[in-house]
């Protein structure tokens, strides 16, 4: 990533890999602070949640800085421009634009100043707590979620993740093929699981590369985003599978990622059950949940469900990894019979996060919120890098379904 | 690097420095802006006693392979008041994090340059270099190696040590709210810092300028060069370091062994180089 300008990428750079903008392309990474970025990259509108953390982003931004508006799904009713307050705004196309004046918000800050309260903490010694807000633009962490702990030095003592977008449409911005095909009823035709499967790999690939963003480990997180921007446009999943099976190579055995990962997080096969996870969280636990089993096309295209049995964070990132090399051969096996089926069937499909159904008119993936309240449980007694993996690894959507 | 990449960088380090220092509300300036002068100073003087060449020794100096770690000794000080300073949690994490590195990397970095020292019978950089003939130390104490490297990498905050910084953890850390000069001289420094890391390593383990054909300041170069790049590459190939399993191993596993090294290192003096 050597060479590219660090940006402020709301909500962040996963997001839009999945919209189709590949903002590599446009000579940005994202940076590991507002402090040390000279672009804000977002979207024309934003949701309300994100509206606070981009303004005071914007004002942690020293000049020069620039502000690039991308077109991309509308996330929301308010303009960029009404956000940051400033006429001053360009785009991709027009280039560089003088950052005009500004009034600087002394207040402005999305984190929480510490908070000295004098509690007992777990061995009896009154410590100083810390209320931590980590998000909703927290590298590595989809744009929108939030986690808000409370830490005993460096110890998390109670962590709630919160998903604080609002996809008022009904359907999940990050998943949008998996959720249109739930919501227009699939018709199971192959060029439909093409791009489910398609989008299923790109969303697994995301998450790795944020993932490895958390972890600290570049190369997985450079070989992820290599293998995301080949998917962006690309034709062929055929192309890709060789890389993904030799990232799923470096990731399987690897004691780098056990050392990380191994033992942490742990979701047994009956909590899993008991809270009703769902998708790779609940198969990498061992649950045998997965819509596509059974379906007669997957049957066809040779599918065979993948699990895990330890139910901890490298479980959970094998059991994704993997599903990037299932989807990407059932991808290319189903482009191959495009031209033969005819007789289409029922198709229930299996989002990237899990089975989507449709309640009210929109789409609800099955198990999502016990997996953002797993997650925070936990996090609690575990260091904050260690609490910030496990939470990390259930890959949590920041969009809540409209209740 | 390309004519372009070059340029690129030298645009964006002029954007850097145009930059006026953060602009956010300090609680505590002093620290907060003395921090990247402290790191600076901890930096040149870390790199003061490596030798490069029979003409320009550094520092050389009879307790200068003492002066290293003791330069050292101000890393953390310096992110403790850039954390502190900036009185923000994710801040304050990332220093208090730094100073858990600073109980793990400080006492097997010491025993190694004592394990180094022992059969140059000299604390002056220049014997410890001339005790790697015939053979480099790193041959002869490799344990030592792999107690020095590491650790040394520690002081550096670079990854797998970034954890004062961890993007992915705290956005940015101790260092997150730095903009302009302040962000240009952390930057700097922590360059200046892997160069003496790599620098010391090179002369207490390889042999320094020591090497035949070339002049000793090309070896010397190479050698810190090499290792630099060895350190870089480590930090892209490893994942951050744990420090909830990482203080543990190094009081029961580093400390020992550093420990051994030493004595490892006495047997050797006896029997060897006496």
């Amino acid at each position: 990533m050597r060479g590219l300008e660090p940006a402020v990428i709301v909500p962040d750079p996963g997001s839009w890999a999945i919209w189709g903008v590949d903002v590599q392309a446009l000579g940005l990474r994202q940076a590991a602070s507002p402090s040390a970025a000279a672009v804000l990259v977002a979207p024309g509108r934003l949701p309300p949640a994100l509206g606070d953390a981009v303004s005071a982003a914007w004002q942690q931004m020293a000049p020069p800085r620039r502000l690039v508006e991308l077109g991309g799904p509308s996330m929301g009713t308010d303009t960029i421009a009404e956000v940051l307050d400033t006429e001053a705004r360009g785009s991709a196309d027009d280039g560089d634009v003088e950052d005009g004046d500004h009034e600087m918000d002394e207040s402005g800050d999305d984190m929480d100043m510490m908070e000295i309260t004098g509690k007992p903490s777990r061995d009896g010694l009154v410590m100083e707590s810390i209320q931590l807000k980590h998000g909703p633009l927290a590298p590595g962490l989809p744009g929108g979620l939030v986690l808000a702990a409370e830490l005993d030095g460096d110890v998390v003592c109670s962590c709630e993740v919160g998903a604080t977008l609002r996809a008022e449409n009904g359907e999940d911005p990050l998943t949008p093929v998996a959720n249109g095909s739930a919501l227009r009823g699939g018709d199971g035709r192959l060029e439909q699981i093409v791009e489910i499967e398609r989008e299923r790999a790109l969303s697994h690939l995301v998450w790795l590369a944020s993932f490895g963003i958390v972890l600290g480990w570049e190369e997985i997180c450079a070989r992820s985003q290599r293998l995301v921007r080949s998917m962006i446009g690309i034709a062929r999943p055929a192309d890709l599978i060789a890389d993904a099976d030799r990232l799923l190579g470096t990731l399987e055995g690897s004691r780098r990622l056990a050392r990380r990962t191994r033992g942490r997080g742990i979701v047994s096969a009956a909590l899993a059950e008991a809270r009703g996870l769902g998708g790779p969280n609940a198969r990498a636990s061992g649950l045998r949940e997965d819509a596509r089993e059974g379906e007669p096309l997957y049957g066809e295209l040779g599918f065979s469900m993948r699990t895990a049995r330890s139910g901890d964070v490298e479980a959970r990132v094998l059991q994704r990894a993997g599903e990037i090399v299932d989807a990407l051969r059932l991808a290319e096996a189903a482009q191959g019979l495009t031209d033969r089926v005819s007789t289409p069937s029922p198709l229930h499909p299996e989002g990237p996060r899990g089975r989507i159904l449709v309640a009210g008119g929109h789409t609800v993936t099955q198990g999502l919120a016990a997996a953002r309240s797993l997650a925070g449980e936990l996090a609690a007694g575990l260091e904050w890098a260690s609490a910030l993996t496990v939470v990390a690894s259930f890959d949590l959507s920041p969009w809540e379904a409209p209740r | 690097m390309s004519s372009s990449g070059a340029a690129r960088s030298i645009r964006r380090g002029a954007e850097v420095l145009r930059r006026p220092l953060s602009a956010r509300d300090i609680p505590d300036g002093l620290l907060y802006h003395g921090a990247p002068a402290l790191l600076f100073l901890a930096a040149v003087l870390a790199a003061s006693p490596v030798p490069w060449a029979p003409g320009f020794r550094g520092l050389d100096i009879d307790i200068g392979a003492l002066l290293f770690p003791a330069a050292l000794a101000y890393v953390a000080p310096a992110i403790l008041m850039a954390g502190w300073g900036a009185g923000r949690p994710h801040s304050v994490i990332g220093a208090f994090r730094f100073l858990a590195v600073l109980l793990a990397y400080e006492m097997p970095l010491v025993m190694a340059i004592t394990a180094v020292a022992t059969p140059a019978g000299s604390l002056r950089p220049t014997e410890i270099m001339a005790a790697n003939a015939p053979v480099p130390q790193a041959v002869v104490q490799p344990l030592a190696l792999a107690l020095f490297a590491p650790s040394v990498l520690a002081v550096t905050f670079l990854p797998p040590f970034d954890v004062a910084q961890a993007a992915g953890e705290l956005g940015g850390g101790a260092f997150s709210g730095y903009t302009g000069l302040d962000a240009a001289v952390i930057w700097v420094s922590q360059r200046i810092l892997l160069v003496a890391a790599s620098g010391m390593t090179a002369t207490f383990f390889f042999g320094g300028w020591l090497g035949p054909v070339l002049p000793p300041v090309v070896w010397m170069i190479g050698k810190t060069l090499g290792l630099a790049w060895l350190a870089l590459w480590a930090g892209r190939r490893l994942p951050r370091v744990e420090l909830d399993r990482l203080l543990p191993f190094v009081w029961k596993v580093a400390v020992p062994a550093a420990i051994g090294a030493i004595a490892i290192s006495g047997l050797i003096t006896r029997f060897f180089y006496s």
